[in-house]
């Protein structure tokens, strides 16, 4: 690894990563001062209407009947799409831009004349996109911590939110994965962009999909959130190994394809 | 590290092909230790590609391609250890300051360049504390140049150098490039100025469409003494104008006439004197003019 690059990957894109973690945990602040001012019993009644139950338990990964509190509630925060929608912005800017950015502006022409091998590029800047991760996860934690300490809602507990957010890091190592793996096969950001957000809306569509559509049920099993159940996790209260290491397995699948590219392939000329 | 050999840069029937283009055919070259080496050619010649094949960044389709008697590409990290690069449309990172960036190569290439960049600075009288965001295009192309030079590298690569540079910091470049030479290291440059090549460097080889046509000391391009000459008769051009041996016409319209002349000029100028003339030019070829010269040549070698 290049401890250059990687300082310079991370102070390139602080402010972003630092905007990123703040708005993680403003938001988790926010979600659980909402979910313990509303009144619980109504939220019951919408949760029974079929629809809504489905598609609560296809992004939350398991049913929520047994379990309807504010710790329960507080799982959804770590499927809300702000947050995913945070996480991934965060890791297809900084995987693209850190990769096929270089191509595509040319700076990478100058980068890959230094004295380090492509892969040391590739492991450098990987690495700093994967420090982002628990940092982010912490965000959403220390959100938590403070949004349970100012609503004091005793239901939520920290020791099944770390859990949560350790789970959630699975994912951000998978989106990782899949935006170094796709940018380091591509020379235009656009286009890495592009195929990224195609992949997450194909999983998350199948995910809510196979919620009401039995028939493709068997599709869910492509999608990466199939392997992220916060609710189940807090249900359990345990490690979900088997998903734990798809995601795990999938990343480095991607990742491991976009350094065997990389070594090879031609960068032209801007 | 053990390599001792003669040339730095030995290139041998170096392809390379995009799908159904080819960008280099058959290349063959040679740069021998402690020269200036141009490489001269039109846009889209193949000089940059080839330069980058040298340095790793693209992979030849065919060939062999050898810098300090290694592989270019199996051992490209070795060899840009020992290798200055500049590209031929150099980006910078705009959001650092010029001391920024030059740290940020300092550390990339292992330290101790910190002394050479305040000197190169100097030199090139580039002011590295604003942010590169805020430099012309000229400056910009002086912080390229310093970072090529700053490690004193064996091999120096650069594409078309002096872009953008002012005529002062032209002068700059082409003194620190002598300098580079007589301190043993090597320059590999490319251009599309027939003047620069003939005046700063010692071997020259020319390339169009991806073929060498050309190879050897920049002296022999000399000897060939090719001008352009521009001549305008007063009152139309004379019926049965006859041309001396070395003259070769490319276009006439209106009474003048426009070509090129191969070999020395005293005879060029007696015939001038002999005729009637409103003006008259006699100046560099460009780099057409020398292709299409070296082109009828080779139609009419029988080789």
């Amino acid at each position: 690894m290049s401890l250059a690059l990687f300082a310079k990957t991370l102070r390139d894109y602080r402010m972003f990563i630092v905007g990123g973690c703040a708005l993680l945990g403003v938001f988790m602040v926010v979600f659980l001062f909402a979910i313990s001012s509303f009144p619980m019993e109504q939220t019951r009644v919408w949760m029974e209407v079929p629809w809504i139950k489905s598609l609560m338990t296809a992004l939350m990964g398991s049913d929520i009947s047994g379990t309807f509190n504010a710790g329960g509630m507080a799982a959804f925060a770590f499927t809300h799409p702000v947050v995913l929608a945070i996480v991934i912005g965060v890791a297809f800017t900084l995987g693209s831009g850190a990769l096929v950015g270089e191509v595509d502006r040319g700076t990478m022409d100058l980068l890959a004349s230094f004295p380090i091998s492509r892969t040391r590029i590739y492991v450098s800047v990987s690495t700093a996109l994967i420090v982002c991760g628990p940092l982010m996860c912490m965000s959403l934690w220390i959100g938590a911590w403070v949004g349970r300490e100012l609503t004091g809602t005793e239901e939520i507990r920290l020791d099944q939110m770390a859990l949560v957010a350790a789970h959630f890091f699975c994912v951000y190592v998978f989106l990782c994965g899949l935006a170094l793996g796709v940018s380091a096969m591509c020379s235009r950001r656009g286009v890495a962009l592009v195929i990224c957000l195609g992949v997450v809306l194909y999983a998350f569509t199948v995910n809510v999909l196979s919620a009401f559509w039995p028939a493709i049920q068997g599709l869910s099993y492509s999608s990466f959130f199939r392997y992220y159940a916060p609710l189940k996790i807090m249900q359990e209260q345990s490690w979900q190994w088997g998903s734990i290491l798809t995601l795990f397995l999938g990343g480095a699948i991607l990742w491991l394809a976009g350094l065997l590219v990389f070594r090879v392939r031609d960068f032209p000329s801007t | 590290m053990g390599w001792r050999g003669m040339n730095v840069v030995e290139i041998q029937n170096l392809s390379k092909r995009y799908g159904e283009v080819v960008a280099l055919r058959d290349l063959s070259l040679s740069v021998p230790t402690g020269s200036i080496f141009g490489f001269l050619g039109p846009n889209g010649s193949g000089k940059s590609t080839t330069l980058r094949i040298l340095i790793g960044l693209l992979r030849a389709s065919d060939g062999r391609a050898h810098v300090f008697g290694q592989d270019a590409w199996t051992h490209s990290t070795e060899i840009r250890a020992r290798v200055g690069y500049l590209p031929g449309d150099a980006r910078l990172y705009d959001g650092m300051t010029g001391v920024a960036y030059l740290r940020f190569v300092d550390r990339m290439r292992g330290g101790g360049t910190a002394a050479e960049s305040v000197r190169l600075c100097e030199r090139f009288d580039l002011d590295a504390k604003r942010k590169i965001r805020g430099y012309s295009r000229g400056m910009r192309q002086k912080l390229a140049i310093i970072q090529a030079l700053v490690h004193k590298p064996e091999l120096l690569v650069l594409d078309e150098p002096t872009t953008g540079l002012d005529p002062l910091m032209q002068q700059a470049l082409h003194d620190e490039l002598r300098c580079v030479s007589k301190e043993g290291r090597t320059v590999l440059f490319s251009s599309h100025t027939l003047s620069e090549v003939e005046q700063l460097c010692d071997q020259v080889a020319i390339v169009r469409n991806g073929i060498i046509v050309e190879a050897g000391a920049t002296e022999s391009l000399r000897k060939r003494a090719l001008r352009r000459v521009v001549f305008t008769h007063r009152g139309g051009l004379p019926v049965s104008l006859s041309f001396p041996e070395g003259m070769s016409v490319r276009a006439r319209f209106d009474g003048t006439i426009e070509g090129t002349w191969t070999g020395p000029v005293d005879p060029l100028l007696t015939w001038l004197s002999q005729m009637q003339l409103e003006d008259v030019s006699i100046s560099q070829p460009s780099l057409e003019d020398l292709f299409a010269t070296y082109y009828r040549e080779h139609a009419e070698s029988p080789s």
